[in-house]
């Protein structure tokens, strides 16, 4: 009897760009609504937005330039119009605290808070993967349920107090290590040669992000934990022990494989916390990105600059759950493109 | 009891945990599977049929379950339960092959089938590059797969219920096992595919004296594939014998009961009986002979003492109804 | 049986004593409750003797709050502990029934912190009292200006914990309203409502609060109300999704046919149905409100001096992290534990309503 064979081909080129094209188009009312919303708290704050321009050092003819570059002399509506254009021509007006344009500023802040985040979304996800997966095929062990307790403790703990602690440790007791804890090069950082520069960087990248990563890499161990008990248990790990695979495989190639998916999923969840988390971290170890940018323009009322950092802060994770997604879609054979 | 047998199990008790303490979920059962033969476990689910099976190739969960000290299970005369975990190893998909009943959930479904059925041929053996391909594909072939190259390259959920079984058993047989454990394997598939598939088991049998331990709740399976069955309930083997002897002229009242609950093609239109009461739950079972709250026949020493296997017509059952001597 | 009428005997001292006998986690917290209770009315029995002579506001707070909390104990004392299935799951989660004596600790040393603490949190002594590490008089030390930690610290402990319980009312509250509408209404609102759901959850909170705080003057209902307001999504998720499955049994089907309005079948199905998710997501929310207010007041956009919260707390002692480690350390410590606490207390809600994630 002949089988008749239904199979779904893989996705194509074109597949592929259209998924990628639809999911960039539901991005876009997304980064609307966030504009929107830094509009609406601009406008819902007390006084009109004019007059939180006002900055005793700021020459009157550049006070003029910049309300008429944010539109702020039109009607509402138009002003809301200008508003979005604006954002998405990235020209986000000038800022008085740093005498530049508010995209150059953030343009050199940028990479330094990728760089960051990035490093942290490793440990996180690294680590914490690690962690959780190792738990869960020593269940019920003694290692087991102190690595629960511990990343309850992590999973609760401030990630900013993390970062005075570690520096405190740093500089006392950890002292010999000689880990730099604040700024995110040393003074003769131009002077030292490529390799030198590198080697600095990642120093001075050590602390903060681990003060930056360990909490949620405790949240991740505890989810992947879960994730990979549940992957443990599943028929086709029977099935994979029924083969005669050795138990590592089984493991490593049937459990954690199918227990990293929805790790891909937990990564929108993580982005928005390790980029909030990121805002203090680099204030606590003064890291040059656009979390401390947006700290000292809070501070320096300087409003274009926190309304470009907030909005870029929402950006971010916008692209990066589109990335997650993607990415999911890339790693699940089931998932479908529609 | 012949010379040649290939797999012999003998007093095998499982205990699980349960909320109580442990519970037998089978209690000292005793069979063989011959070389080239194929024997039936038929009974309904609970009765621990399947825990049997799982037990042969050591994969119950562990943690919740235990197989009791006295218990053996032998093949070609080596003890399994005492064999280190390494020559476990070989034994599962070398020496004996084990299929689900759940196609959906027994293939893993983020690696392509061709991937899980090479898995298990470079578990026993050192194929590589074309050759493992090659294998790949005849082992698909084999299983009656016309299309094995697009199949290998399917994922899981790409392939049909029936399929994904053919692929079960083409990973089963990667390894040249003697003995085939097919648990309910046919059970969720729809008729005209469960028809193939058995046809397809007993070819196997035929062709190359593959054993076969067809695990099922379904007589009409166990007629089609086996040449021997045990009937289990509740943990116990009540009654065994040729197949069509174990059908057809059954001994035992729950044998009986069984079979009169199911539709007779020949005599369409009988009223069907079924047997009064519900299966015991695990750990909950009555003393003396686990059938006697539900038998029409019991006396009074079915609920003291469990009935010993005795000689019936053409079968032999645990029955105290063919005790013949005063009790 | 001599030892059991021996041990219930205890009951008549103290209603719901004997339970530390009964084995389980679960029964040690009336007992641990009265044992603590009485302790810190016997060890702080000058300064309650003082507050009766002269009374003052703060201190008559809490010696109401030390009369109400012995009333609440001796209720419970006195209640059948029979306990229901799902209380009885908890009550075997060991780290859940932990996290819940933690927070009754908690909740009962922000209420009497003006019995507990040894001294004004706010009292300076810009003299010989600076800086000092911890000692037998100032047990966690004192800061800068000379004020006692301990003090503070458990001041802070109103503070963290209102923050956290009125931010999270006005959360579910939110989020109870806008689920209810967009699953009743469906349609283009419920897209709206959606799509707003996950334009806050894409804004990171904390910069979200940050922008918030620059252009408004930070005061405290001002961040309970950005707390609440930007942590509703989960709980509308939530309302929503059993909204949507609710809406189309029969019951319901029913009770409009009865012609009873939405808002009451919301009241009668809806809300007894989703009520557990919501309390569990309402512990964990908590946590996160602390954390975030922490955050917010260690930047200095949060709780304004002189009002001791932790997070302000750890600010002033960062600049000093090595010549005075315990300004830091003990009220970052503070809030670990107490967010370990809701989040152990969520945690053992959830699994004991959902037995497949139980251990």
């Amino acid at each position: 009897m002949g089988f008749r064979l239904q199979l779904v081909a893989r996705p194509g080129v074109t597949t592929l760009i259209r998924y990628v094209g639809s999911r960039l188009l539901q991005a876009i009312p997304l980064l609307i609504g966030v504009v929107t919303l830094i509009f609406v708290l601009l406008h819902l704050a007390p006084g009109d937005p004019t007059s939180l321009w006002f900055h005793p050092d700021i020459p009157p003819e550049v006070m003029e330039r910049m309300r008429e570059s944010m539109g702020l002399d039109l009607p509402l509506h138009q002003q809301y119009l200008h508003w979005l254009k604006s954002f998405f021509t990235g020209d986000f007006g000038y800022s008085y605290s740093h005498f530049r344009p508010v995209s150059a500023v953030i343009g050199d802040a940028l990479p330094a808070t990728l760089l960051l985040g990035g490093a942290a979304l490793l440990v996180a996800f690294g680590v914490g993967s690690a962690v959780g997966a190792w738990q869960a095929v020593r269940r019920g062990s003694p290692t087991d349920s102190f690595l629960t307790v511990v990343t309850l403790f992590l999973y609760s703990m401030p990630g900013f107090w993390l970062g005075l602690m570690l520096i405190l440790a740093a500089s006392t007791w950890l002292a010999w290590l000689g880990l730099p804890v604040s700024g995110m090069t040393s003074v003769d950082h131009a002077s030292l040669g490529p390799l030198g520069r590198m080697s600095d960087l990642a120093g001075h990248l050590v602390l903060p992000t681990v003060a930056l990563g360990l909490g949620s890499a405790a949240g991740v161990a505890r989810f992947m934990r879960g994730e990979m008990l549940e992957a443990i248990g599943q028929d086709y790990v029977r099935t994979a022990r029924a083969k005669g695979l050795p138990e590592g495989v089984v493991i490593r190639r049937h459990a954690l494989r199918n227990a990293l998916l929805p790790m891909v999923s937990l990564l929108g969840l993580y982005l928005p916390i390790l980029f909030g988390g990121a805002v203090v971290i680099e204030v606590v170890f003064s890291w040059p990105g656009m979390g401390r940018t947006m700290y000292d323009a809070v501070l320096a009322r300087d409003y274009p600059l926190v309304m470009a950092t907030s909005f870029l802060f929402g950006l971010l994770v916008i692209a990066g759950n589109l990335l997650a997604d993607l990415l999911y879609a890339f790693v699940d054979p089931r998932v479908r493109y529609d | 009891m012949t010379e040649s047998a290939l797999l012999e199990v003998r007093d095998l008790a499982v205990a699980f945990r349960t909320g109580s303490g442990e519970a037998r979920a089978v209690d000292g059962i005793s069979f063989d599977v011959g070389a080239g033969e194929s024997l039936g476990l038929l009974g309904e689910s609970g009765c621990g049929k399947s825990t049997t099976a799982l037990s042969i190739l050591q994969l119950l969960p562990r943690g919740a379950s235990r197989v009791e000290v006295g218990s053996s299970i032998r093949l070609e005369g080596e003890e399994l339960l005492t064999s280190s975990p390494a020559r476990m190893r070989e034994v599962r998909g070398g020496e004996i092959g084990i299929v689900f009943q759940e196609p959906m959930t027994s293939l893993n479904p983020v690696l392509r089938a061709g991937d899980q059925v090479a898995e298990a041929v470079r578990a026993h053996s050192p194929l590589d590059g074309a050759r493992l391909r090659q294998r790949v594909e005849s082992l698909l072939e084999q299983v009656g797969l016309t299309e094995p190259m697009e199949v290998a390259r399917a994922w899981p959920h790409q392939l049909s219920g029936g399929m994904r079984q053919r692929v079960m058993i083409a990973m089963a047989l990667a390894g040249e096992p003697r003995l085939l454990i097919a648990d309910e394997a046919t059970s969720a598939l729809d008729v005209t595919v469960q028809a193939a598939i058995l046809d397809l088991l007993d070819d196997l049998r035929r062709e190359r004296g593959l054993a076969l331990l067809v695990i099922t709740h379904d007589p009409a399976v166990a007629r089609r594939v086996t040449n021997r069955l045990v009937v289990m309930y509740a943990g116990r083997i009540v009654e065994e014998g040729e197949t069509d002897a174990v059908l057809d002229s059954p001994a035992h009242p729950y044998t009986i009961g069984l079979m009169q609950s199911i539709p007779d093609p020949e005599r369409p239109g009988t009223r069907l009986a079924s047997i009064p009461g519900t299966v015991p739950s695990l750990g909950d079972w009555p003393p003396g002979c686990r059938f006697h709250p539900r038998c029409a026949r019991s006396q009074a020493r079915c609920s003291e003492r469990y009935p010993p296997m005795l000689d019936g017509h053409s079968t032999r059952a645990a029955c105290w109804l063919l005790d013949e001597s005063p009790s | 049986m001599t030892e059991r009428s021996g041990i219930r005997r205890l009951d008549r001292v103290l209603p719901g004593l004997s339970r530390v006998y009964a084995g389980g986690a679960s029964g040690a917290i009336v007992p641990l409750a009265w044992v603590s209770l009485l302790a810190v009315a016997a060890w702080k029995r000058q300064r309650i003797a003082q507050i009766i002579a002269a009374p003052e506001a703060d201190g008559i707070v809490a010696l109401v709050t030390m009369v109400v909390l012995l009333g609440i104990t001796w209720f419970f004392g006195n209640r059948s502990s029979r306990v229901a299935p799902a209380e009885g799951r908890f009550g075997r989660h060991r780290g859940a029934v932990l996290g819940l004596g933690l927070l009754v600790l908690l909740a009962g040393a922000a209420l009497l912190a003006p019995l507990l603490a040894p001294f004004d949190p706010n009292a300076i002594d810009l003299g010989a009292g600076r800086l000092l590490p911890p000692s037998a008089a100032h047990w966690l030390g004192t800061d800068e200006l000379g004020r006692d930690l301990l003090s503070r610290t458990l001041y802070g402990a109103r503070i963290s914990l209102l923050i956290g319980v009125l931010a999270v009312a006005i959360a579910v509250t939110v989020g109870t309203a806008i689920g209810a509408i967009a699953g009743y209404a469906g349609g283009w609102l419920d897209t709206l409502l959606m799509r707003t759901v996950d334009l806050f959850l894409s804004l990171p909170r904390l910069v979200l609060l940050i922008t918030a705080m620059a252009l408004f003057r930070p005061s405290l209902p001002l961040i309970v109300l950005l707390l609440g307001l930007t942590g509703w999504m989960g709980v509308s998720r939530l309302v929503r999704g059993q909204v949507l499955s609710v809406r189309e049994r029969e019951y319901i089907q029913a009770a409009r046919a009865l012609g009873f309005g939405p808002s009451r079948i919301l009241g009668r199905h809806i809300l007894p149905n989703v009520a557990t998710p919501i309390i569990v997501a309402a512990t964990l929310g908590i946590g996160n409100a602390i954390l975030a207010e922490a955050a917010l007041s260690y930047l200095g956009l949060g709780v304004q001096p002189p009002i001791a919260s932790w997070g302000s707390i750890i600010q002033s002692g960062a600049d000093r992290l090595t010549d005075a480690w315990w300004i830091t350390t003990f009220p970052g410590l503070a809030i670990a534990f107490t967010v370990m606490s809701f989040n152990l207390v969520g945690d053992g809600l959830r699994d004991s309503l959902d037995p497949r994630r139980g251990e």
